[in-house]
């Protein structure tokens, strides 16, 4: 019995502490910027450092294909960044906000809501992209998320050891996966920095034949409505002002989404000159054609803009 | 606790296997315990009359073999004569109805709680379907059911006791501790091996002592069954699941490479869990029947049924197919048998037209080495490291046949299944085909694949170099670690059984 109990204690030790060095190797590694991998859009956000903006775009996909950012500077005659992301709740929004705001600084936040980020649950297939964030565990705002949407941290017994995660996730951090960062930082491509974060406009062509619709969930997860909330403290401690605006969804207005966003002092853009039943200025029901994004930045611009000289802002 | 605390006393460490085991299935619901303690009570209880009914049987057969002998030697009227033959037959009537009466008891029970929780809408939608079929109108109420864990699993192995006891191949036990703990033993309680109370039960009476052995066995059989369902089932399962269920729109290749890869899914699933049962059950100083014995080596049907799902294919062979007559009856009786163990197997796996289809299958698939007299060919494993062309062919095609079976068990439906075949055929062979998506399972399977030979009729791990040894635990820990699923993984396949 003690020679099996030897063994058996020895195999733990050596199992808890390769664990534990290994995570230990993964939280330097992925969260060292020249290692980031730039083409994935996140990661580009998180690689941001030192920089002052008037303006960022936060939100999911329908917010990162909004605009041509570019035409949406040079229209406004301020200097911004898209932050959005595909597949981005509000539980993602408001970590990569967080963290971008530890080493960026900007004015005006724009920030996309919807029906679907709104209930992210049913309308996303990933709800909560966890592994990007896992590298920031030192930060308190990623550990206090995280330790809520890992079974791993919230087990009392396995939290004791949270390198647990990295495995939990192995897939985006394996030996593989080091290598390929490894060599992505050797060819630095970030084609990001051109569209400002924005979309390349080639990857978004107008829908050839019929654009299938679907309809948004109509009611509100109490969890997406609380990181909403806590978007809009982190941002009013910040200094920030909040601007709330939707992506235009083809045939439809949102008019469920604009009465339920009322109940929320801030202010709201949302263009009522956007021609929303004209299939060429989309891709999909949610996302616009890059003929569609320029014509919503013009828009979108004409509203901001009549809101600074009407002194709201 | 087990070996520290207990080990002095066996029935402190049955009683905390008990307890184990009552809160191992009470953690996913404790009501349904309530059906396990039903179970083993009604078994229990059937085992005790059962075994005073036949102690009393023998003890009157025994009275009138030594009054027989007596009736020899004394002078007796022939009247008195013939009011003892007659008392004789009564009593041997009023036996044999008494120990079939609490068999049935058992059998019912049981039978019972399984066709009312999992077959129950089964029939219920079967009937309703079938009267609208014939032009009539049904309008079926269903109930809203939960099928208990394991309930397949802990009722046939109760059944066993009941009929091994009625049969006399056992003696009841009255050990109510032991024999509940015999039914709920947490390590295969949910999921098989399905175990004899004539191999089980005497390991509970017997002193366990702590063997480094059986320790050592067992962490390895654990490690080796967490590979199998962590890293092959869960990884077969991410590229199996979108090809179920797109069939209709999938190429032929990938229509293939789903069905070829949800074979391993399945053996990594079930026998992945097989061994750590039977890897834990080691570590408390019991040896639970082998359940899988590398079954997709085997050279035809009839040893695939001798090398899958080992203890659920003898106890039908032992409790079905032999008390049916099994091959010693006439030859259409004899087919008549294998259908029927065949279908009842099918069935047993889940309240679906596809599990029949799919007993249905096999069976079609091993009449004919049944007719041939082929079915114990191969019974010894192939002793060449290497398999010659022969078996190379053997394995292949008796694996193309099981593949092709597994689409029936995998299908929500007889109809997805017909449409998943045909479209093998029917659809672009190579449309939106990428390599890419299959290459982790392929190479995980091969290493599988590689292991299994290797170790094929031998313990896990049996390297006599211990640097052999460790290095093959070192590797299988890693691949566990860095390509084993752990976010988002799959329920193990037959806790829905």
């Amino acid at each position: 019995m003690s020679r099996f109990l030897i063994k058996s204690a020895l195999a733990g030790f050596l199992f808890i502490s390769f664990m534990l060095c290994y995570g230990a190797f993964c939280d330097y590694f992925f969260s060292q910027k020249r290692y980031l991998d730039l083409s994935e859009k996140k990661q580009w956000v998180l690689a941001q450092e030192g920089e002052t903006y008037d303006y960022a775009v936060l939100g999911s996909s329908r917010a990162y294909g909004a605009f041509d950012m570019n035409l949406l500077d040079s229209l406004t005659g301020m200097n911004g960044i898209n932050i959005a992301s595909n597949g981005s709740g509000f539980k993602d929004n408001y970590l990569l906000l967080s963290l971008f705001l530890k080493s960026n600084k900007i004015d005006k936040l724009f920030l996309q809501v919807d029906m679907a980020s709104l209930n992210s649950k049913t309308s996303f297939s990933n709800e909560f992209h966890a592994f990007t964030f896992m590298p920031y565990w030192d930060e308190e705002v990623v550990r206090e998320v995280l330790k809520e949407e890992i079974p791993f941290l919230k087990n009392s017994v396995s939290s004791i050891i949270p390198q647990w995660r990295f495995f939990y996730f192995n897939k985006y951090f394996s030996p593989k996966e080091v290598i390929r960062r490894v060599q992505l930082s050797k060819i630095y491509k970030d084609s990001y920095s051109q569209t400002k974060g924005g979309i390349l406009g080639q990857e978004t062509a107008p829908k050839k034949g019929e654009i299938k619709t679907y309809s948004l969930p109509e009611t509100v997860n109490s969890e997406d409505w609380s990181y909403l909330i806590k978007i809009l403290t982190k941002a009013e401690d910040a200094g920030i002002k909040v601007i709330f605006f939707t992506a235009p969804r083809y045939l439809d207005h949102q008019e469920k989404l604009k009465t339920l966003l009322s109940s929320l002092p801030n202010r709201k853009i949302f263009p009522d000159d956007f021609n929303y039943s004209d299939q060429n200025l989309f891709q999909d029901q949610g996302h616009l054609s890059y003929g569609g994004r320029k014509i919503f930045s013009i828009n979108f611009s004409a509203s901001f803009n009549s809101l600074i000289n009407s002194k709201s802002l | 606790m087990y070996w520290f605390v207990f080990q002095k006393n066996l029935r402190f460490q049955n009683a905390f296997i008990l307890l184990a085991s009552y809160v191992f299935y009470g953690w996913w619901d404790w009501r349904f315990l309530a059906l396990i303690i039903a179970s083993s009570a009604v078994d229990y209880w059937c085992g005790i009359q059962l075994g005073n009914v036949i102690a009393r049987r023998r003890n009157d057969d025994e009275a009138i073999s030594t009054r027989e002998k007596e009736i020899n030697y004394e002078t007796a009227s022939a009247a008195e004569e013939l009011q003892k033959e007659n008392s004789k037959s009564v009593s041997s009537l009023s036996v044999t109805f008494n120990q079939k009466f609490y068999l049935w008891i058992s059998l019912a029970f049981n039978l019972g709680l399984l066709g009312f929780f999992k077959y129950f809408n089964f029939f219920i939608e079967s009937a309703s379907d079938f009267i609208n079929l014939i032009g009539f109108q049904a309008h079926p109420s269903t109930l809203n059911l939960i099928l208990p864990v394991g309930i397949s699993f802990y009722t046939f192995q109760t059944m066993s006791y009941t009929i091994d006891v009625y049969r006399g191949k056992m003696e009841a036990t009255k050990d109510p501790v032991t024999f509940f703990s015999y039914v709920a033993f947490f390590p295969q309680l949910v999921a098989g091996p399905i175990e004899r109370a004539s191999h089980l039960l005497p390991q509970f009476y017997k002193k366990r002592e702590f063997e480094y052995q059986q320790g050592s066995d067992g962490m390895k059989l654990i490690l080796w069954g967490l590979f199998k369902k962590m890293v092959i089932a869960d990884n077969c399962a991410l590229v199996v699941n979108p090809i179920f269920e797109n069939y209709q729109t999938a190429s032929g290749l990938e229509l293939i490479m789903g069905a070829v890869l949800f074979s391993f899914q399945i053996y990594g699933d079930f026998s992945g869990y097989s061994d750590i049962a039977i890897g834990t059950a080691k570590l408390f100083g019991f040896d639970l029947m082998t359940n899988f014995r590398t079954p997709y080596f085997s050279r035809d049907i009839a040893e695939f049924w001798r090398r899958w799902h080992i203890s659920l294919s003898s106890w039908f062979r032992d409790y079905v197919y032999i008390p049916l007559g099994g091959s010693r009856v006439s030859r259409a009786k004899a087919i008549r048998n294998i259908f029927i163990v065949f279908l009842v197997s099918g069935f047993w796996h889940g309240a679906n037209w596809t599990f029949i289809a799919w007993g249905g299958i096999h069976a079609t698939l091993f009449i004919p080495i049944f007719l041939i007299g082929k079915n114990r060919a191969h019974l010894q494993e192939g002793e060449h490291l290497l398999p010659s062309f022969k078996e190379v062919f053997q394995i292949g095609s008796t694996f193309a046949l099981v593949c092709l079976a597994w689409v029936f068990f995998r299908a929500d439906t007889v109809g997805d299944a017909w449409g998943y075949l045909s479209n093998i055929a029917l659809r672009p062979f190579l449309e939106g085909f990428r390599l890419s998506t299959y290459m982790l399972s392929i190479v995980l399977i091969v290493i599988l694949i590689s292991l299994d030979w290797l170790m094929k009729g031998e313990h896990v791990f049996n390297f006599r170099r211990p640097a052999l040894r460790y290095a093959s635990y070192s590797i299988l820990i890693g691949l566990i670690l860095f390509y084993g699923v752990f976010f988002n993984p799959q329920d193990f396949i037959y806790f829905q059984f």
